[in-house]
């Protein structure tokens, strides 16, 4: 669920907590603070609007700023947290929102491995960039690939409130680690009930998650320092469907599962890194009238980037993605004969992405990205409504995407 | 080839191998206070890649850094924990921004490493040389 007013109120005074509890003794060397502020400019073609108002003209709507701070009390705990403010169309619809806050317990932390238990709001292990997604610096462009690291899905799969359990284990040239999460995920907002429930004339309803509805665990090996990572993960969930005014559906429930697998290889010039995920959605809706309706598919995700360090400032990176929301349907064009007034170029996206990254300094850095896409499988709905509702028959199948990002951080 | 002659020619091509490759020294430092002597070279990884927070006595571990683009800093992520630079950059971004750990300080120079290491209870970092005057330890790799 989106977070309501009021327990934003509670973790905007936990992290002011965190920062008022630093005894009068403590070491500051303990204690770190963190930001960063990004702005983009995004032009789309076409009548295709991605975060903000792009279609055929540069858009500065999508910004961010965060800041946060860490303190480590005792090298067994750390109490770390982090405010995120966004905008960017009306697919951001949580201006201000708890990035992360979390106490972490660390019982076992030597060479030979660790252990560590954290409570509250996480970012999500998951593939290779879950967790550093959100952050500019920490991945190669702009956009994380698009058909595993949805961004108009970020509120679901980026950071969620739960349990999460991390271990490593170290040998002499190899880390084996896994990491266990139970979350509730954050199902919120038009972009997350459109692409799971995909139709809000049919559907009137809302999503809702109890907590600990879903489970996230990866499993990775780096060999070398990091020079090849193979990780397997995989997230399930379980969110109700909640009937509205009006609706034909009495009720329901949505099972969607995904597994990645990931590897990546990197040397001191070239990085390639590989990532495939099956998709599972199973979408169950009753009816007082209606029979019940049972909702099966099995889709696919899977990008291959290559990102080539001309020197310690200049990067430069190439990327093939590809999303099809029915293996058995990868050109949609059964599901647009049996939906009448939905279009085939809804249930997939292939995109080329060529950038190019310049870093000044620790402090700044620009990134300059160029999409072309066929499909829209990826395409925020929210920022594609027509008078509220959601016709894919308004958007343009083949698009680009242009964008520019400033970085700032400290 | 008379054997005086071979060892002219060895002699010259060490000569110009070491001109063409300069080998700079490196010394891993700790405050004097902390406990280990040796260092595995795994161990030395795990506490500059920021996973490893304590010494083996269980007292806190506070990492210090050159940047980036210091000579030094690039021989330490190569030669000593076999990982390229940009991977530990990658490493210590990750962490801060998901406030998963606490990445090392950052350090001007080799003097600030020097000092800071000096006066910061379990502190580690890396100079050129441990000078007779310094007040911090060397922990060779073992």
């Amino acid at each position: 669920m989106t977070r309501s007013a009021p327990s934003r109120c509670v973790d905007t005074a936990l992290l002011l907590g965190l920062l008022a509890i630093q005894p009068a003794g403590a070491d500051p060397i303990d204690w770190r603070f963190q930001g960063y502020a990004s702005q983009r400019l995004t032009a789309s073609s076409g009548d295709n609007h991605f975060f903000g108002d792009t279609a055929g003209r540069f858009s500065a709507d999508y910004r961010e700023v965060a800041a946060g701070l860490s303190w480590r009390p005792d090298p067994r705990w750390l109490l770390s947290g982090q405010a995120v403010h966004r905008q960017g169309g009306n697919s951001v619809e949580d201006d201000l929102e708890t990035d992360y806050l979390f106490a972490a317990w660390s019982p076992l932390d030597v060479a030979d491995g660790s252990l560590t238990l954290r409570a509250g709001k996480i970012k999500v292990p998951y593939g290779l960039f879950n967790e550093g997604r959100d952050t500019p610096m920490t991945r190669p462009g702009i956009l994380p690939p698009q058909s595993i690291y949805l961004d108009a899905l970020r509120g679901f799969n980026q950071s969620a409130y739960g349990l999460h359990l991390g271990a490593a284990w170290d040998w002499d040239a190899a880390t084996v680690s896994l990491s266990l999460s139970q979350i509730k995920p954050n199902l919120g907002g038009t972009n997350a009930f459109l692409s799971f429930v995909g139709d809000n004339v049919l559907f009137r309803g809302r999503l809702e998650s109890n907590n600990q509805d879903a489970f996230a665990a990866r499993l990775a090996y780096e060999h070398d320092g990091g020079r090849i990572k193979a990780m397997l993960s995989h997230a399930s969930g379980h969110a109700r469907y909640v009937p509205g005014v009006g609706d034909l559906w009495s009720g329901g429930h949505l099972d969607p599962a995904f597994t990645t697998l990931s590897l990546q290889w990197n040397s001191e010039r070239l990085s390639l890194s590989w990532e495939h995920s099956r998709n599972l959605f199973r979408n169950h809706y009753d009816s007082l009238f209606l029979p019940a309706l049972d909702v099966k598919s099995v889709g696919s995700s899977q990008y291959l980037q290559a990102e080539w360090r001309f020197n310690s400032r200049w990067t430069g990176f190439l990327r093939y993605d590809t999303l099809f929301m029915d293996d058995d349907d990868k050109d949609g064009t059964a599901f647009a004969a049996a939906n009448p007034g939905r279009v085939a170029w809804e249930r997939y996206a292939k995109d080329w992405t060529l950038g190019l990254r310049y870093r000044l300094d620790d402090h700044w850095q620009l990134v300059g990205e160029y999409h072309r896409v066929d499909g829209i499988g990826w395409l925020p709905p929210a920022d594609n409504l027509s008078g509220g509702i959601w016709n894919p028959a308004a958007t343009d199948r083949r698009w680009n995407l242009i964008l520019f990002q400033a970085t700032y951080q400290f | 080839m008379q054997p005086r002659a071979l060892h002219s020619l060895f002699l010259g091509v060490a000569l110009a191998l070491v001109l063409t490759f300069p080998v700079h020294a490196l010394e891993l430092v700790v405050h004097p206070g902390v406990a280990e002597k040796t260092l595995e070279r795994k161990q030395a990884r795990s506490l500059f890649s920021g996973r490893v927070n304590r010494w083996t006595d269980g007292s806190p571990v506070r990492v210090f850094v050159l940047p980036d683009d210091q000579e030094l800093h690039q021989e330490l992520a190569k030669q000593v924990l076999d990982i390229y630079p940009y991977q530990l950059r990658a490493a210590w971004e990750r962490m801060r921004y998901t406030g998963m750990g606490q990445p090392p300080i950052t350090v001007a120079s080799e003097e600030e490493m020097r000092r800071r290491v000096a006066e910061t209870p379990g502190a580690i970092g890396y100079v050129g040389k441990v000078q007779n005057h310094d007040k911090i330890r060397a922990l060779p790799l073992r």
